[in-house]
């Protein structure tokens, strides 16, 4: 059977397998195994072995459950109301102040957790409520929590990048700070929407009470203190890594032990605390696993297959310029993102396409980085970018699908526009990576 | 007599399950210690550890592998959901019988070429590469383990849908499962 009719078929069974509701993980392992058995015999189950003690003795994924669990250990221990009310206080007075706020604390808190839902879930639920009973416009308010929560896989540590750097073995301390600068822009373009959006329209974003005034200087400095140590961790942890004293991993340890410290500090330190994030952890890192387990032997059947060859023949023949080839990935990505997990598309994409951009001379890190802002669109894009179902999940009941689509538009062009920016200037994304690390 | 046997069979796989899952979860904070450890180790104590390293990529493996089952029986596990969504319950469950059949062909993959290198690692006393080498026949049996458990839970859960989809009503009631999660809990 030649390889174009057996990736034929093995796409044909994910589509299947996928739309009948099949876990990511256990579909894509049992089809590979199952098309792999048919095609070569008992031979092909000698590749589960193998795949799974390099992946499951991989340090650089074991990176992964350390900074979910740093993520669980702050969002439960209140340091997400420390580092919103603290900037509050600082910002109250500004018109559309809760919103910037938002954009700040979500950044804050997608960076702990680095998956996109975990992101949108938390910093909703801490900030959605606050900006509706102040009579924000609802648009506002779901947009903003929207791209807030979608910053967390660009905000490093982020899990995602973890996984572009371990299955394409390229170092995930330079994936993480290429990401500072697009990360940064990001953020500035966000923050200065929301202020002239406010500026045209003020009843969009009321004025606050002034509760903050109200408090006591003692009151003051509390919020402060708490914030400012919040973002100080998140400091601690970047800058082990940057400055070379911890690996990525390591510096996720140091991030666990810096937030139970926090927690005892905010005397939100409980036995029961640390039983729910360690259960909540185990099952995310659990369905994080089995899905590498179950992409790795898909990719590594498929890799045997010689897939590289057919992309790498078929891109030559399409005779598009390098950037063409970069662009149609983009644009692969993007559709792939309407209907799946930032995870798969990642491990499916990146062993696929990397090799061929590194081919055509480009950086893999800044490829991963453009994958990464990719997604990061893509998982919000309506109609059916799964980020806006949990979205809709978390929203008042009287949000239509369709105010959540309206208030989600803005946010993405603004993102595709980082996109494009880093696409057009790769020294945007590589320039601070090459300046750190040589 | 069957439908009392299945019911059992159900509970006892849901409480070993919820067990295990959760029981695996103490592994998390020690991963972060160990870590941690080697850290402190080499700043302030000026003398790496050689166990850190393999110690913790072992409970990590441990971790994740083990808490599979637990993660399918709270129905955490990823997956496309816009037609599955869309449909009626009983096409749900049809659906969650092929699924199911995929999922254990899989594992029983895993566990037969797992079953081949604990041998392998028994006979010739295999060790992880590395200074401490630890011995690595524990890590394929523990993937056995977690891979039965995944099949276990699947077969409950194909069982319970089998039996909805043929008599219409619910195999363990609502109200008994949920009462034995409070009391995991």
């Amino acid at each position: 059977m030649g390889i174009e009719v057996l990736t034929g078929i093995l796409l044909l069974c994910i589509l299947v397998s996928f739309a009948l509701g099949a876990p990511v993980g256990f579909a894509l392992g049992g089809i590979a195994m199952a098309v792999g058995y048919m095609t070569w015999g008992e031979g092909i189950f000698n590749i589960v072995p193998s795949t799974f003690e390099s992946t499951l003795f991989s340090f650089i994924l074991l990176a992964i459950p350390l900074y979910i669990y740093m993520g669980q250990l702050l969002t439960r221990s209140g340091i997400g109301d420390a580092m919103f009310n603290a900037s509050q206080l600082v910002i109250g007075r500004i018109r559309g102040s809760l919103a910037i706020s938002v954009v700040g604390v979500c950044s804050m808190i997608g960076a702990m957790v680095g998956i996109i839902g975990a992101g949108i879930m938390t910093s909703g639920s801490i900030a959605l409520k606050p900006m509706l009973e102040r009579g924000y416009d609802k648009r506002l308010a779901l947009g903003v929590i929207m791209a807030g929560g979608g910053l967390g896989i660009l905000i490093p540590p982020s899990v995602p990048m973890i996984m572009f750097a371990a299955s394409t073995q390229n170092s995930v301390g330079k994936m993480f700070i290429a990401a500072v600068v697009p990360a940064l822009i990001t953020i500035v373009l966000l923050v200065a929407y929301i202020i002239i959006s406010c500026k045209i329209n003020p009843e969009r974003a009321p004025l606050g009470t002034g509760a903050e005034a109200k408090m006591t200087p003692k009151e003051k400095m509390e919020t402060l203190r708490n914030g400012l140590l919040s973002v100080l961790l998140i400091f601690a942890v970047l800058g082990s890594i940057i400055s070379g004293i911890a690996t990525p991993t390591e510096s996720g340890a140091i991030g666990v032990v810096g937030a139970l410290v926090l927690a005892f500090f905010f005397k939100r330190f409980r036995y029961g605390l640390m039983k729910s994030a360690g259960i909540e952890t185990a099952m995310l890192v659990s369905v994080a696993m089995w899905i590498i387990l179950g992409a790795s032997l898909f990719s590594n059947f498929h890799l045997l297959m010689g897939i590289q060859d057919l992309i790498a023949d078929f891109t030559k023949g399409l005779d598009l310029p390098p950037l063409g080839v970069v662009l149609l990935m983009q644009l692969m990505m993007l559709l792939l993102g309407f209907i799946i997990d930032e995870f798969i598309i990642v491990l499916m994409c990146a062993p696929l396409f990397t090799p061929i951009v590194v081919d055509l001379g480009f950086d893999p890190i800044w490829f991963g980085i453009l994958m990464i802002l990719n997604i990061e669109i893509a998982v919000q894009t309506p109609p059916y970018g799964f980020a806006l179902f949990y979205l809709k999940g978390i929203a008042p009941p009287d949000v239509t699908m369709l105010d959540i689509y309206k208030s989600v538009t803005p946010f993405i062009l603004l993102k595709l526009m980082v996109l494009v920016l880093c696409l057009l200037f790769p020294e945007v994304v590589m320039w601070l990576p090459n300046k750190v690390m040589g | 007599m069957l439908t009392s046997t299945l019911r059992l069979y159900c509970s006892g796989v849901q409480s070993l399950v919820t067990f295990l899952g959760k029981g695996i979860s103490v592994l998390m904070p020690m991963i972060a210690l160990v870590i941690a450890f080697e850290v402190f180790a080499r700043y302030f104590l000026n003398k790496p550890t050689i166990w850190a390293y393999d110690l913790s990529l072992f409970f990590s493996g441990y971790l994740a592998a083990l808490g599979g089952a637990y993660a399918q029986q709270q129905r955490a596990h990823i997956n496309v959901d816009i037609l599955y969504l869309s449909v009626s319950a009983n096409t749900k469950r049809v659906f969650n019988l092929f699924t199911g059949c995929l999922a254990i062909f899989f594992m029983s993959v895993v566990i037969i070429a797992s079953y081949q290198k604990f041998g392998e690692a028994l006979q010739f006393n295999y060790r992880r590469m590395s200074e401490w080498a630890p011995p690595m026949h524990h890590f394929w049996m523990m993937l056995i383990v977690a891979a039965s458990l995944i099949i276990l839970q699947f077969l409950s859960d194909m069982i319970k849908d089998t039996y909805h989809l043929i008599t219409g009503t619910d195999l363990v009631p609502q109200a008994d499962e949920d009462a034995e999660d409070a009391h995991g809990n």
